[in-house]
């Protein structure tokens, strides 16, 4: 009796285990794909529109993709944080310290700089070769090399930018001023505003990345082949080549002509300079891309015409006038994200027919060939057609590059084009 | 009594009050201890560690053991140099200024003339600000054509502004400037505290003997406020060396390196170059320094002492 119950109750909880495990084994797909997903998109772009293209290809891609969803910021932040855009003075402190602790976002915004390579050489990021292939615009080849490494993408460009020098129309007719084709113009340019107590081109270079800027414009015309910056950055040529020797000297030229508003080395990009712009005391600013004109325009209010034209050709350059330019915004994928696939997804939202319509709508240039509406404004369109032939900006040495910046402060400040290459050559040497 | 620390004769010890009081008194060193050792010491010791490899700081296990290969770098390094120097510049003269101009405005205070009471709150409020917010303020005033500039402009017209923090030979010294304003009301608080211990009959002595102002000043208060003045040079002095927050605001290092800092390029370093061990070399450069000022400081009081 007793064995036959001891048997009986064994039979049942046997049964009753089965029933349990087969149950869980049918249900358990079920509960594995009603798991949430976040994942964490990190950015420090929250200036201009950049925000409202961002939250517009979460919305879509959340709405296709259900128990996905895109937290911009640290997810541990929570709802309270809501979309959370990091500084990008602490943005690449931050990305760092993340990756290290094998903690990174799983949609992370890199600059086109060096750290870039950085993170690719210490596999911390995703190549995204194969994943281009589908659902991907084709984007313009130059992009593509600039996100390229080894033989491998490694990032997806949004949007491209081109840099030029914005100017007071307004006040450019009233003194009959005519844009500038040539460095001589422009210094003519220049003189004529400070005759008439205006400062010529507004720069904050205090925090150094538009110095660079003013060198790569020159080494557009200084190197006609578009070339010796990644030539030099691969070893191939040096750091001390005539194109860049002339580019700086150009620099030093102008700014010993007085083409520049003083004190560009206290002031950052876009808050003193644009101030300086904005309130009428300098007829034109540099740099100046699709990334601010947003905010310059809020900043004019209407109180003058404004428009942009590239940096002038140096004297006898037969080359045509161009713009510099490059990748705006590029996002990459972490080795260390749970859900690549998923995160790789989101990319196509960003940079679908839909999010190529966001990004012109907010006066962005997609990084593929993609329609302009006809009723696009002039200074959009301007933009659009400096871009078909923007040159490079982008040196991937960070020592390099660092030491450009520091010497094209040490310009700006009255020292000698020499200078600069005497900076990159030692810091190439490193 | 609870504790063990019982008159002779009370009842027998039970097993809690066997507890001896070295005993105890490691207990309650202990958790000091440990916070200190965690969150000094180690990071220190990881720091000399670290400062031996080339190590970008991705991977923890990605490392190659390099030795003195760091150091000798620095010793190469003319940036590091120049960090170096202007890192010593800025340390001796802020050193310098906060210690006279605290020691001067409490003397004032202390002399209770009218309204000594709101400037010792008004010198103070500066130290509670954020450094950086105190760099965002003093960049807009110094800036080509910020309110200092306006301010010259009234009293000497000039054709161009000056470039406070665009000029090399001026921008560091704007850095000690607004150095200065934060940080002259905490010495001041110091050098107050200590007046307010003054031996009196020493003071009415040399009242007595008809000693001038200026001789008492010379020849009583500040012998006695040395123990203060080392108190406050030393921590003046580990500020200095670890100046970051008001360089990097107000100037990033530059204009071309003329405010480079020991602690601006160590950063450069480890978040720009990805260098973390020729970083982690300079940070040791300022603990070693730091740690040199403490000894000084501290033979220094011993000798005050003898």
């Amino acid at each position: 009796m007793h064995m036959r119950s001891g048997g009986s109750v064994w039979r049942r909880s046997a049964l009753l285990m089965g029933t349990v495990l087969a149950g869980s084994l049918v249900l358990a797909p079920a509960a594995v794909a009603q798991d949430p997903i976040e994942l964490e998109m990190w950015s420090w772009n929250n200036e201009g529109a950049y925000p409202l293209v961002h939250e517009d290809a979460i919305k879509r891609f959340e709405a296709a993709n259900p128990g996905v969803t895109v937290k911009r910021g640290q997810s541990n932040c929570g709802d309270a944080c809501g979309a959370l855009y990091f500084g990008y003075t602490d943005y690449l402190t931050k990305f760092k310290a993340a990756t290290a602790a094998d903690e990174p976002p799983c949609i992370a915004q890199i600059p086109w700089a060096g750290e870039f390579l950085d993170y690719v050489n210490s596999g911390e990021l995703i190549p995204l070769t194969e994943a281009i292939k589908t659902g991907y615009p084709a984007f313009f080849d130059p992009i593509v090399s600039i996100v390229s490494s080894n033989g491998d993408v490694w990032a997806i460009p949004l949007d491209v930018n081109t840099l030029q020098i914005a100017y007071n129309k307004t006040k450019f007719d009233e003194l009959d001023i005519a844009v500038p084709q040539t460095q001589s113009e422009l210094q003519a340019a220049a003189n004529t505003l400070s005759e008439h107590g205006l400062f010529g081109i507004a720069m904050g270079t205090k925090d150094k990345w538009s110095a660079g800027d003013l060198f790569f414009a020159q080494v557009a015309y200084t190197d006609g082949t578009n070339s010796k910056l990644a030539a030099a950055d691969a070893g191939e040529t040096g750091w001390d080549d005539a194109a860049f020797a002339a580019a700086a000297d150009n620099v030093a030229a102008m700014v010993a002509g007085g083409v520049f508003a003083p004190g560009a080395n206290s002031m950052d990009a876009f808050i003193g300079n644009m101030e300086l712009f904005a309130n009428g005391a300098a007829g034109m600013m540099y740099p100046v891309g699709n990334f601010v004109t947003a905010g310059v325009a809020a900043a004019v209010d209407g109180a003058f015409e404004w428009s942009l034209f590239p940096f002038p050709k140096p004297d006898g350059s037969t080359l045509d006038n161009r713009a510099t330019g490059g990748v705006a915004e590029m996002f990459t994928v972490t080795a260390d994200c749970a859900h690549p696939d998923e995160a790789i997804e989101f990319l196509r939202y960003l940079v679908n027919d839909e999010g190529g319509a966001a990004l012109v709508a907010n006066d962005f240039i997609p990084s593929w060939d993609f329609p302009v509406p006809a009723d696009k404004s002039e200074l959009y369109t301007n933009m659009v057609t400096a871009q078909a032939t923007a040159n490079n900006r982008t040196i991937y040495n960070t020592k390099v590059y660092a030491e450009l910046l520091n010497a094209m402060q040490g310009i700006m400040d009255g020292e000698p084009g020499s200078t600069v290459i005497d900076a990159m050559v030692a810091a190439g040497a490193q | 009594m609870a504790f063990g620390l019982g008159r002779a004769g009370s009842s027998p010890p039970s097993p809690r009050r066997a507890v001896s009081p070295a005993t105890l008194g490691l207990a309650f060193v202990l958790p000091s201890v440990a916070v200190f050792a965690l969150f000094l010491v180690l990071p220190v010791v990881a720091v000399a560690g670290i400062s031996v490899l080339e190590w970008a700081g991705f991977r923890l296990g990605d490392w190659t053991f390099v030795g003195a290969e760091k150091f000798e770098k620095a010793l190469r390094d003319p940036v590091f140099w120049r960090a170096f120097t202007n890192t010593l510049l800025f340390t001796v003269a802020t050193t310098v200024l906060l210690n006279i101009t605290g020691f001067g405005y409490a003397l004032l205070i202390a002399s209770r003339v009218r309204g000594s009471t709101l400037a010792k709150a008004a010198l103070f409020l500066p130290v509670l600000l954020s450094p950086v917010i105190v760099a965002l303020m003093w960049t807009r005033l110094l800036d080509a054509f910020g309110a200092a500039n306006q301010v010259i402009t009234i009293f000497a017209p000039q054709g161009r502004p000056t470039l406070f923090l665009g000029d090399p030979d001026l921008a560091l010294a704007s850095i000690v400037v607004a150095t200065i304003w934060q940080f002259t009301g905490y010495n001041m608080l110091l050098y107050y505290a200590g007046l307010q211990n003054l031996p009196r009959d020493q003071l009415d002595a040399a009242g007595i003997d008809g000693a001038s102002k200026w001789a008492t000043i010379r020849n009583v208060v500040i012998p006695s406020l040395y123990p203060v003045m080392g108190t406050a040079i030393l921590l003046n002095v580990i500020g200095g060396l670890r100046v970051f927050d008001l360089v990097y605001v107000m100037t990033r290092g530059g204009p071309n390196r003329s405010t480079e800092v020991l602690a601006t390029y160590m950063y450069e370093q480890a978040f720009k170059f990805s260098d973390m061990g020729y970083a982690s070399a300079i940070a040791l450069v300022i603990v070693v320094l730091s740690v040199t000022a403490a000894i000084l400081r501290i033979r220094w009081g011993s000798r005050l002492h003898d």
